[in-house]
């Protein structure tokens, strides 16, 4: 009887003890050798997170409404509280949104009346299909679609365009006019608003007798795009500040058709803006951890060499000197990229807690920006080095990480229509719903959307409900 | 001495018999059949795509349609778009070592097109597949019944071993079903507690670096989150929302999204007494909180933006395209409402409401694994019926009784409101679960309480041939106005699902719907 | 007792009726369910191939076939295959993957039962220890069950089936076995008691004053009782087994039986529970031998010498 009550609570307990214990189970244990710290000290105080765990410092910030409500992920309400350079950068972001998301629509339109075309889409879609390829740079095509468009309206409408075909891209002389939209006066108030418009924005006919469709037309969200550039160039006019920091902002996020002007000018606005302060509205809560990321990121959009302008700038970029470590034989190691990222977060974290010798809850917000800000520069590395899969693979873990406070509207929009672009629309559309409180005229973006979703989905030939 | 001795010997056997090494992880439950033709839940679809491979599937990041199976650069379209010559890539085999062959891909066509195989999957692929011939052993053409602008959006089956089978005439319930042969990354076979992976490295088209999975059953949910953090096991494919705020922050567990369009219902007997009556389902959609039910089961942050659990009021998640805005969720309870329309269909109250001189009694039924998820859910809403006046009767409905009985409207005696969830990819038709029930027209085979109303079944025709896109579109949005009135549901919500792997787990890129299509990438490292 | 033979002749018949009686009463219970019986394995709604099922697995020619197929073929151990469970895997091959843990599970727990029994035998422990055995014999198998899955799937959730896992799960199921619903405590008391009443018999005290050990003359007469007592305890940790297997998650027959119970797996359940039907038939026919051994000894009249007929005058 001893040995049942003594073995039993001695087993009991021995099975308790074994709490802590777990199995590590790992199919292939690949041990990595311990890795040296990231970045040296002096590069890690020199990042906007590192310099948030100062109080003094993130008060230039604190109290603003605008910036406060950029933290909170409410855009409309940092753009309404915006002042000053936050005026500046905020515009800079819509209008970096908005131009995502007339990419989105073009995309998807494109998808939806040429690899998606179906019975019904009449001539009427050419109008469309033009506008599409026209942002997309497919000059050629655009041009042999509004060539044939038979309604005088369209054929009216589609005018406008011909010259950006003509010119093989975009510049600042065409002025592009929305026929759905009401554009407010460009003021000196960041307060002014469109007004809402309601979608479809009109009706074309189908090759279905008496049967129109509704559809909408990219132009507006282009115009939209466009008007908060302006505002964003006008805010850096009245504050001071040099308005091409704002060609540098949107460049990474400009359409296909306006890429070869943005280049023209980049060799000046680079040389330019090299020696500049920048202002650290461009910084905070942003993708870019020092002000030298903002120039290399703008120097990678259009070089043909990315891994020379990684090199070049990995002296004083921190996100370059990141990056150009996970580069092995001219391909950007994905793996690699995503455990400096992770590794950068934890050291900024560190970081921050030695520096102000406690750790308040909110550190790790901010330590996420670090994180977030290796992975969207590596996605725009693995694009310029024709690695499209892993700028996906990137982008995926990029959302997924993402921290409430750290989740960037403007990255998802991108990614939404890099999603659209290769014919996949329901994260987009998942995307575009959460965010269409932020920024209204996401529905007219989602509305082609939506019917490319329908299209795939009546004719994917699988299964519908599972449990 | 003698005890010491035990104790030791214990201890020395336990050394020595050391531990396994395997990814081992929670599905939601264990999946109900290993045979592809018979898939029925989402569990079901995640094992296949690591026991299988498709024909064709898409790339889970940039979503270009692509094969593991066939070299496309000497794929031909042929008899003006109507068939596609496919050839084989060299050195495929199947897990038990036969080599993948042309034969295989007409076995499987065969198979589907066979009306003796009573697979509902291959009911689909029966309206576009006509044949498929055997020209060499690594080349098949694939006969189409009309001209697709891309025919490969048309072969994204799961491929099986003709050497595997006796006939074309596939049956479900062989030995198949839990002991598949595949040409996926995983080969294997399904056990009482798990179902088991091991890497299928003798072939030249799948090099997974993980040597070994297991599957097992969700536990209850503190007790995954638990043995997670602790290590004992790496990931759980759907983590309660419940714990994700808790697990966004730690450094050794990591929440990756899981794209699936997700949404729940209470689907009401409208052949079962008062539930007859339209009146008194929408008393009880007005007598429902959805917004308790929402922050008691799966907890709600305002503040998050990307609220993971969004009302909806029909039948489809409100950024899909056919979610018709105009009908509004009924989100808090309207008692008012309820009472007036209770009288207006005959019902008093005494206390309790009653009908034909009864007390209205509800049995309300869940399916068990929607437990791991919403904790509590079926007694608050138990709760919040009782508060509304009607007595209720709960119990959960296990997986294998949800699929074979419930989604098949075998419960109709039993239940009066069964509370479930249906998860859709890129194909949100929902004609089967609203259908009027015919099986010689192989309509309404989700419906589960038999479900029937002419002026829905000609709505779903009407999508069924609509002509246009927004003629498909403007159907679906007329049948939600017309289900958000009569209700043979009630609608919840939407919830996105969240996936939890430990930071070990590397290279993760989870594929919509499919979940596993990129595990060759996935590895085990001893860093986090 | 004239009529000795009755019981043990009893317990016989029964042995030879069970394995077969189990069997049919399943069978008559799946002919009686509402429905075709293949309409279990295959429901019309989602599945067509019905008629075909139904030739394969003996089902289309009424409950006799059935029976005497299913019989016919178990003589041989081809138990068929399973419906739910795991369908279309022969019934044989998890009845030998889930038997082996079975036993390891009810071996472990007779450890202490047997320990128990032998210290009971020797009227041990002391009685003060009394309240000690009667709180553990309260101690339901559910309860400690629940302690014993809980403590297990925290630390070896994902690795009950092999290794460290696998033996710290068993172990823990089989002391829950052991000591739960009074096992243990029943064994020790239950064995104390008998041989203490056995003891005081006047037989005994006249063995002991002859010089012979108690032992010698009581296991004799009590050896039919001992035999009833533990066929008594593995029936109690056969069926207590089912309910541990199950919350403990061990990957045994009884877990076997109740998931096919559960799912209407025929295929399983049969199987199943015509094993127990056979063990218990085997226990019956054992406990039946030793009473017909036991009565046949006792009944042997002792050699009496000259002298001690002469003593005893």
């Amino acid at each position: 009887m001893m040995y049942g009550l003594v073995s039993s609570s001695l087993l009991f307990g021995w099975l308790g003890g074994l709490g802590c214990t777990g199995t590590s189970s790992n199919s292939e244990e690949v041990k990595e050798p311990t890795q040296a710290a990231l970045l040296p000290q002096e590069d890690l105080e020199r990042l906007w997170v590192f310099k948030a765990a100062d109080a003094e410092w993130r008060g230039t910030f604190e109290g603003n409404p605008g910036w406060t409500s950029l933290f909170n992920r409410d855009y409309e309400g940092a753009l309404s509280g915006a002042s000053g350079s936050g005026d500046v950068r905020m515009q800079s972001e819509f209008a970096s949104i908005y131009r995502q998301a007339t990419q989105m629509h073009s995309h998807a339109t494109n998808h939806i009346y040429d690899t998606d075309r179906q019975e019904e889409d009449g001539n009427d879609t050419l109008y469309l299909r033009g506008v599409a390829r026209t942002i997309l740079a497919d000059y050629e095509g655009a041009n042999s679609d509004f060539t044939v468009v038979e309604d005088e309206k369209l054929k009216g409408m589609s005018l406008q365009w011909k010259s950006v075909l003509e010119g093989k891209g975009w510049t600042t002389e065409h002025v592009l006019e929305g026929n759905f939209v009401n554009v407010p006066p460009l003021t000196s108030s960041a307060k002014a608003k469109f007004r809402p418009e309601s979608v479809p924005h009109f009706t074309i006919n189908t090759t279905v007798e008496g049967v129109t469709a509704g559809v909408t037309d990219g132009t507006e969200l282009w115009v939209r795009s466009r008007w908060h550039e302006a505002m964003a160039r006008e805010m850096a006019t009245q504050s001071g500040m040099d308005p091409r920091w704002v060609d540098v902002f949107m460049a990474p996020w400009v359409v296909p058709m306006e890429k070869a002007y943005a280049k023209e000018q980049s060799s000046s606005i680079l040389k330019s803006l090299k020696d500049q302060p920048l202002d650290e509205a461009w910084l905070f809560l942003s993708r870019n951890l020092v002000p030298e990321d903002a120039l290399f990121l703008y120097e990678l959009q259009f070089s043909e060499q990315p891994v020379e302008v990684l090199n070049t700038w990995s002296t004083t970029s921190v996100l370059a000197k990141i990056l150009s470590g996970c580069i092995l034989e001219g391909v950007l190691d994905v793996p690699k990229v995503l455990d400096a990222a992770g590794k950068l977060e934890l050291e900024v974290l560190e970081g921050m807690k030695v520096s102000q010798g406690k750790e308040e809850p909110f550190y790790p917000l901010f330590a996420d920006f670090a994180e977030q800000s290796v992975l969207i520069a590596g996605v725009m590395v693995a694009e310029k080095l024709g690695q499209r899969e892993d700028s996906g693979r990137l982008r995926l873990n990029a959302r997924d990480l993402a921290l409430q406070n750290s989740k960037d509207a403007l990255f998802l929009t991108s990614f939404a229509a890099w999603d659209v672009e290769n014919r996949y629309p329901l994260r987009a559309q998942d995307m575009v719903h959460k965010y269409s409180g932020d920024f209204p005229a996401f529905k007219v973006a989602g509305h082609p959307l939506g019917t490319l979703q329908i299209r795939l989905g009546r004719s994917a030939g699988v299964p519908g409900a599972a449990n | 001495m003698k005890k010491s001795w035990m104790l030791g010997g214990l201890l020395l056997t336990s050394a020595v018999l050391g531990t396994a090494v395997e990814v081992q992880f929670y599905d939601e439950s264990l999946p109900i059949t290993l045979n592809p033709l018979f898939a029925t839940t989402m569990v079901d679809n995640r094992a296949h795509e690591l026991y299988f491979d498709r024909l064709y599937y898409n790339n889970p990041t940039d979503n270009s349609l692509t094969s593991r199976l066939i070299d496309e650069s000497q794929t031909k379209i042929e008899d003006a778009g109507k068939s596609l010559r496919l050839t084989i890539k060299d050195g495929i085999n199947w897990h038990n070592g036969k080599k993948f062959t042309a034969n295989d891909i007409c076995f499987t066509i065969d198979a589907m097109l066979n009306v003796r195989t009573p697979s509902p999957i291959a009911h689909y692929y029966r309206e576009h597949l006509a044949s498929c011939t055997v020209e060499k052993s690594n080349v098949a053409k694939v006969t189409f019944k009309r001209v697709y602008h891309n025919p490969r959006e048309r072969l994204k089956f799961f491929v099986l071993p003709k050497s595997e089978f006796s006939s074309t005439a596939v049956q479900p319930d062989t030995e198949f079903a839990n002991q598949p042969v595949g040409t996926g990354p995983m080969k294997g076979r399904m056990g009482t507690l798990a179902a088991r992976f091991e890497a299928h490295t003798k072939t030249s088209h799948h090099s997974p670096k993980i040597g070994a999975m297991k599957m097992s059953q969700a536990q209850d949910p503190a007790v995954q989150i638990s043995t997670l953090r602790n290590g004992a096991m790496h990931g759980i494919v759907s983590v309660p929302p419940i714990y994700r705020p808790e697990l966004q922050t730690e450094s050794e567990v990591q929440l990756r999204s899981y794209d699936l369009r997700s949404w729940w219902f209470i689907a009401l007997n409208t052949t079962s007494g008062p539930l007859a009556s339209k009146e008194v389902r929408q008393a009880l959609n007005y007598s429902l909180d959805r917004s308790e039910l929402r922050e008691k089961s799966i907890g709600f942050d305002k503040n998050d933006k990307e609220s993971p659990c969004e009302f909806i009021s029909g039948p489809f998640v409100q950024s899909s395209a056919y979610y018709n805005h105009e009908v509004p969720p009924v989100e808090f309870t309207d008692k008012r409402k309820a009472e007036a329309l209770l009288n207006a269909a005959g019902l008093e109250k005494n206390g309790l409401w009653f009908h034909e001189g009864k007390p209205v009694a509800l049995r309300i039924g869940m399916d068990a694994k929607l437990g791991k998820e919403a904790t509590d859910l079926l007694t608050q809403i138990a709760n919040q019926l009782s508060e509304a006046g009607f007595t209720t009767r709960i119990s959960k409905i296990s997986s294998d009784d949800w699929n074979r009985k419930a989604i098949t409207g075998q419960l109709t005696k039993e239940y009066d409101m069964l509370i479930g969830k249906w998860s859709f990819g890129i194909n949100e038709d929902v004609n089967d679960l609203f259908q009027t029930r015919s099986e010689t027209k192989f309509q309404g085979r989700h419906n589960i309480f038999n479900y029937s109303n002419p002026e829905v079944d000609s709505t779903l025709v009407e999508y069924e041939k609509a002509r246009t896109t927004d003629g498909a579109k403007n159907a679906y949005h007329k049948l939600h106005s017309q289900l958000a009135d009569d209700l043979p549901y009630l609608f919840l919500w939407k919830l996105d699902t969240k996936s939890a792997w430990r930071a070990e787990v590397k290279d993760i890129t989870i594929s919509p719907y499919y979940y596993f299509t990129d595990i060759n990438r996935w590895y085990v490292s001893k860093s986090k | 007792m004239k009529y000795w033979w009755i019981q043990p002749s009893a317990r016989a018949l029964v042995a030879v009726a069970l394995p077969l009686l189990v069997p049919a009463l399943i069978t008559a219970l799946i002919w009686s369910l509402p429905g075709n019986p293949a309409e279990i394995i295959c429901p019309p709604s989602i599945c067509t191939g019905g008629e075909e099922l139904a030739a394969r697995w003996h089902l289309d020619q009424g409950p006799w076939a059935f029976y005497g197929h299913w019989m016919s073929s178990a003589l041989q151990l081809d138990f068929g295959d399973s419906w739910r469970v795991l369908t279309g895997r022969p019934v044989i091959e998890l009845m030998a993957q889930t038997i082996p843990n079975t036993l390891i599970l009810i071996g472990f727990a007779l450890i202490p039962i047997t320990v128990g029994s032998v210290l009971g035998a020797f009227q041990q422990p002391s009685k003060r220890w009394d309240s000690v055995l009667v709180f553990l014999s309260v101690l339901p198998v559910v309860v400690l069950a629940l302690l014993a899955a809980a403590i297990v799937e925290l630390n070896f959730a994902g690795s009950g089936d092999d290794g460290l896992g696998y033996w710290v799960r068993m172990m823990a199921a089989a002391l829950t076995l052991g000591i739960a619903d009074g096992a243990l405590s029943g064994s020790i008391l239950g064995n104390r008691s008998m041989f203490e009443q056995e003891n005081q018999q006047r037989y005994v005290g006249i063995s002991i004053l002859r010089g012979e050990s108690n032992f010698s003359n009581t296991l004799p007469n009590l050896a039919g009782a001992l035999v009833g007592q533990y066929r008594s305890r593995i029936v109690q940790l056969l069926s207590g087994a089912v309910i541990v297997e199950v919350i403990v998650r061990v990957d045994g027959f009884g877990a076997l039986l109740w998931r096919g119970t559960l799912m209407q797996d025929f295929g399983v359940v049969l199987a199943a529970a015509t094993v127990f039907a056979c063990l218990s038939s085997g226990l019956l026919f054992f406990q039946a031998l030793v009473e017909v051994l036991q009565n046949l000894h006792q009944r042997r009249a002792p050699k009496l010498t000259l002298e001690s007929t002469e003593v005893v005058r």
